[in-house]
């Protein structure tokens, strides 16, 4: 990196020009190589979101990667803004001015072609990172394009590869899980399976929300009238805790609730019962139809009196009149 | 101007943006929450009883058709439109909720189902205008509130996992007649009388508590106005060491 | 490229325009106390026909609130406040084809005082100055209400203000931030310094400039009218459907943000022509400035992003008082859509606040360091393509929300690619200080930890532009 430039005013005492480049080169390598190795031996194992599930792994790893790469032009910045301050600071009495360095196509084309070919790596890197595991843990909406390879089964088994199908529903303020392969059943916590490939639908009964299952590394927004589709798979056993992350009102920050993960025959026998429990107390028959999206408008169809004696046609609100069929 | 009165007139600005600030801080960002009561209740034979009754109206001037909660005092049996009350930590809470409000369909009706109430039940009866008793203490683990229509709000402290539908008069009775000042009394119109117990937690803290149903009429969804502020259909519960 | 080729001399032309003898005393010109008192009148006026027109729904029974008087009021109390401040009066003395006046915008020279800044005035330095001793004002409310969040967060047990007031405050705090801070240096810096750096004496529209300056003080105060309402529970980004579900504080959270809208909108049409009609014979584009360009190409995302926002904001507003459907997703309408139109705005919004900065530490460094700035080409490109890539990125705020999977990939690479129009900032940084001469002044302490902010701020970018590390 040696700059044609006149040389500056003569030092008292004539010693030649320091090579800056090459000090500010050394000297980035240095670190760069230590923080490199640093992050991924040392701080990668500890990463967030941890190795929970698949797409938790795959988290972890990007952040680990991106991380690698980002260390040595933080440093390399970092570095040569402090050795500038340091070394080519006024000196006391120095009224000079420093030389007119207008531009330096070789310098300036190889910062332009460096960061454009980080940059372009970066992107088919999380393409390829995004793809891969079948979306990594994120909502791709009603319509996924990358699935989990796995059995599609009304009724799930352990030990095959069928894949679980949990409905996520955000309310105000609370989240509860429906699992249509056990009849329907529904819960306030989420137990799940271990090693089994889960697929998520995050649907909302009123405003945004968002699924936020940190450790598993997932994340969909909960949108009324709109399935929002995640999938993973769960590899170690352990509890975990669900927030929501998408301001919904006064009580968003208190929307928590826990999970377990269970060896799959726990987790048939916990879901199985479940839904015994419910079936004998007249919960189930109470539920509406396992539908992917929920509206106010199949009440009337549950509820005859609600109708005939009360007019009530939604979920209340009347937001719109009362003579709208919908009333969300 | 003299610099001396310019400097005076920008003091006095000055002090004054900053007073209004402090006004503003202290007398609307932090006194909401304290102008509500707290209604304490103790311990007497290791159980506390907390009533509570919910209104289709109440008797503020500015909000007067919020529906609203109700608490009542222990000591003079007062009915104070606050949510905020004290228990002592791990002891049986008896909960006793009157329900003067029509019935409103749940819009998760997963939340019919009674959950974290000691015995996974409650005890409901219901009243009509004359006060005839038409259920009688009748245990139930579901009040349907889409094919009876007799559940007018909730009660749910999630981080406790108890979750209450509340009774209310049912479908007929909701379309007439129901009470019309507040708070509400037993005579002249129908009503219901729910009770049920859970333990309160051995630690000590705040733990919100909120209504399921979307009972704030004429807010999208139902779940803004009454049920997004504290003192009308949600409230916390102190948890106090006893 | 029209250069103004007479600059006008600095008297005023007196066959022209009446010069207004004796002055009357300060109370009885318009002002900022004649603007208060139209304010209020407006306010009433609007309420009562608020009252009249939106009293009859089902919902204001039900609710016992009326979202139109609101509205309303805040509307014809702007209209007040403008015709209060004699923003008008020009305007109609024009069209009865009477003379005007007086020349307001040399008023200064023959007028210098106090007064001049309380008054609606068409000389660019006073309203430069108007702007900063306003964006003081509204950072300084920001502030304290950031003080009171992190008061309320200094014990997790012990609560200062309940949960509502909590939200109301955290809104509050992060779109007072949001919303005024965007003109903060075009408005003060932009104005004051912009004409002069082209060799004008004046900008092309002063009066739409000064009407910029005039619009924040009522959307600052409507801002601050939502805690006497309770607040809003959406925060900055003033998501639907919790938008219209919300009670009667985010009326004034929509009507604040489509205002302040409008201002940015008049300062950056102004700017723009300034810059294009009134550069002093030989200011070449290729010898403008950095300050100049940055303000430039920000007024051009201003001009074309901030209308996006004011289209979102009045469907909102409909949304809450004529009880339209736009993001009622059970009606047909979409959530999505209002996610989508904000963040078409948010995301060149964060370059308006950013831009700016850049011209201003660009400027500021070559001084400093006693040498002309290290590739003027790469970082005029740099800003450029800043400007243009922002209006290409925003799905990144979308990528979990629920959105195409398809979009994501595009989305991640114009996020990435946005990054190296960025890095040319630190480039030209970079090579200013190869072998300067540093002084290390205040300013050039505040640039030192701009570059480091932005540092920690660029690369944080590249990680989340990443979907999978943004979903964690």
């Amino acid at each position: 990196m040696s700059a044609s430039d006149t040389p500056a005013a003569p030092l008292a005492n004539a010693s030649p020009e320091p090579r800056h480049g090459l000090r500010l080169l050394a000297g980035w390598l240095t670190l760069s190589v230590a923080a490199c190795l640093a992050i991924w031996f040392a701080w990668y194992p500890h990463l967030p979101p941890g190795v929970t599930s698949d797409s938790s792994t795959h988290q972890q790893f990007d952040i680990a990667v991106l991380a690698v790469i980002a260390a040595p032009v933080v440093i390399g910045v970092l570095l040569y803004f402090g050795y500038a301050i340091v070394v080519w600071r006024a000196r006391p009495g120095d009224e000079g001015d420093g030389p007119a360095i207008y531009g330096n196509t070789k310098v300036q084309a190889t910062w332009i072609i460096g960061t454009t070919m980080i940059v372009l790596g970066l992107f088919v890197f999380g393409t390829v990172e995004l793809v891969g595991p079948a979306g990594a843990g994120a909502g791709e909406g009603p319509a996924p394009i990358w699935k989990l390879s796995g059995t599609q089964t009304t009724a799930w088994t352990p030990g095959g590869n069928d894949i679980l199908q949990v409905q996520v529903i955000g309310q105000q303020w609370a989240f509860t899980y429906r699992y249509p392969q056990f009849g329907g059943m529904e819960s306030t916590v989420l137990d799940l399976p271990a090693n089994t490939p889960i697929e998520f639908h995050v649907t909302s009964l009123d405003v945004i929300h968002s699924f936020w299952a940190y450790l598993l590394g997932v994340k969909a927004d909960a949108n009324p009238q709109v399935d929002n589709v995640a999938y993973t798979t769960v590899k170690t056993l352990g509890g975990f805790t669900v927030h929501c992350s998408e301001l919904c009102g006064i009580w968003h920050g208190a929307m928590t609730t826990s999970g377990t993960i269970l060896i799959p025959g726990a987790f048939r026998t916990w879901a199985t019962g479940v839904q015994a429990k419910e079936q004998s107390e007249g919960v189930l028959a109470a539920l509406p139809p396992y539908a992917l999206t929920y509206d106010p408008t199949v009440i009337p169809q549950l509820g005859q009196n609600i109708v005939k004696i009360d007019g009530i046609t939604g979920g209340a609100g009347y937001y719109y009149g009362s003579g709208n069929p919908v009333t969300p | 101007m003299s610099v001396v009165a310019r400097a005076a007139a920008l003091i006095v600005a000055f002090l004054g943006v900053v007073g209004v600030g402090v006004f503003v801080a202290v007398y609307y960002i932090g006194s909401a929450t304290t102008q509500l009561p707290i209604v304490h209740y103790t311990a007497s034979s290791g159980q506390v009883n907390v009533v509570l009754q919910e209104d289709a109206q109440n008797d503020s001037t500015t909000r007067p058709d919020w529906v609203t909660y109700y608490t009542q005092d222990p000591a003079t049996k007062q009915w104070l439109h606050t949510t905020l009350f004290s228990v002592p930590a791990n002891t049986k809470v008896n909960v006793t909720i009157y329900g003067y409000d029509g019935c409103t369909p749940l819009r998760n009706n997963f939340f019919s189902q009674v959950q974290g109430t000691l015995g996974g039940t409650v005890t409901v009866s219901q009243f009509d205008q004359h006060g005839k008793e038409y259920v009688t203490g009748k245990t139930t683990p579901l009040i349907n509130s889409w094919a009876d229509c007799n559940v007018g709000h909730s009660f749910a402290i999630p981080e406790l996992g108890v979750f209450v539908p509340v009774a209310s008069p049912n479908a007929q009775l909701s379309a007439e007649d129901l009470c019309s000042s507040s708070p509400c009394t037993t005579t002249g119109n129908p009503y219901a009388v729910e009770t049920f117990s859970f333990m309160s937690p051995k630690a000590t803290g705040t733990y919100r508590w909120q209504c399921f149903v979307p009972c704030g009429g004429g807010y999208l969804d139902g779940n803004s106005g009454p049920m997004g502020t504290l003192g009308w259909m949600m409230g916390e519960m102190d948890v106090v060491s006893a | 490229m029209a250069i103004e080729v007479q600059p006008e001399r600095a008297e005023p032309a007196r066959h022209r325009f009446e010069v207004v003898g004796a002055n009357r005393p300060w109370w009885l010109r318009p002002g900022v106390l004649t603007g208060v008192i139209g304010a209020v009148a407006g306010y009433f006026l609007g309420h009562w026909l608020g009252n009249l027109l939106g009293g009859g729904y089902d919902r204001s029974s039900l609710a016992d609130t009326n979202d139109v008087a609101i509205v309303l009021g805040y509307a014809f109390g702007v209209i007040g406040w403008l015709v209060g401040l004699g923003v008008f009066n020009d305007l109609f003395q024009m069209m009865l084809g009477r003379h005007l006046r007086e020349e307001s915008r040399l008023l200064s020279v023959r007028e210098p005082g106090l007064g001049r800044y309380f008054r609606y005035t068409l000389d660019h330095k006073v309203v430069g100055i108007q702007y900063l001793f306003g964006m003081i004002v509204y950072f300084l409310t920001g502030g304290l209400f950031a003080m009171a969040i992190r008061s309320e967060l200094l014990s997790p047990s012990y609560h200062l203000i309940g949960p509502q007031q909590y939200l109301m405050v955290v809104g509050e705090h992060g779109t007072m931030m949001m919303m005024m801070m965007s003109s903060v240096i075009l408005g003060p810096f932009g104005q004051y310094f912009g004409p002069l750096l082209i060799g004008s004496k004046r900008v092309a529209f002063p009066r739409l400039e000064a009407l910029g300056f005039w619009l924040t003080v009522p959307a600052y105060v409507i801002l601050l009218s939502a805690v006497l309402m309770g607040g809003f529970p959406t925060g900055w980004t003033g998501y639907e459907p919790l938008a219209t579900q919300a009670t009667q504080g985010e009326d004034a959270y929509f009507f604040a943000f489509g205002l302040m809208g409008i201002s940015m909108i008049l300062a950056g049409f102004n700017m723009i022509v300034t810059i294009i009609n009134y550069r002093a014979p030989g200011m070449r584009w290729n010898r403008l400035p950095m300050f100049v360009w940055s303000m430039f190409i920000v007024s051009f995302l201003q001009v074309l992003s901030v209308p996006v926002l004011v289209g979102a904001c009045y469907m909102a507003l409909v949304d809450r008082t004529f009880q339209t459907a736009f993001f009622a997703n059970q009606l047909g309408g979409s959530s999505f859509l209002y996610e989508d139109l904000f963040w078409f705005f948010g995301h060149p919004e964060v370059y308006i606040l950013a831009l700016p900065g850049f011209g201003v530490i660009s400027e500021i460094v070559s001084v400093f360091c006693r040498k002309p700035l290290f590739g003027y080409k790469v970082s005029v490109a740099g800003m450029l393509g800043v400007g243009t890539a922002s209006f290409l990125v925003w799905q990144h705020h979308l990528f979990d929300s629920g959105i195409n999977p398809d979009m994501r990939p595009l989305f991640m690479l114009t996020t990435e690619i946005i990054s190296i129009p960025t890095g040319f900032i630190f480039l030209v940084a970079m090579g200013t200080f190869w072998k300067a001469r540093i002084r290390f002044s205040i300013p050039m302490l505040f640039a030192l930890a701009f570059y480091f902010n932005f540092l920690i701020g660029g690369i944080s970018g590249v990680f989340l532009s990443d979907v999978p590390a943004d979903t964690t």
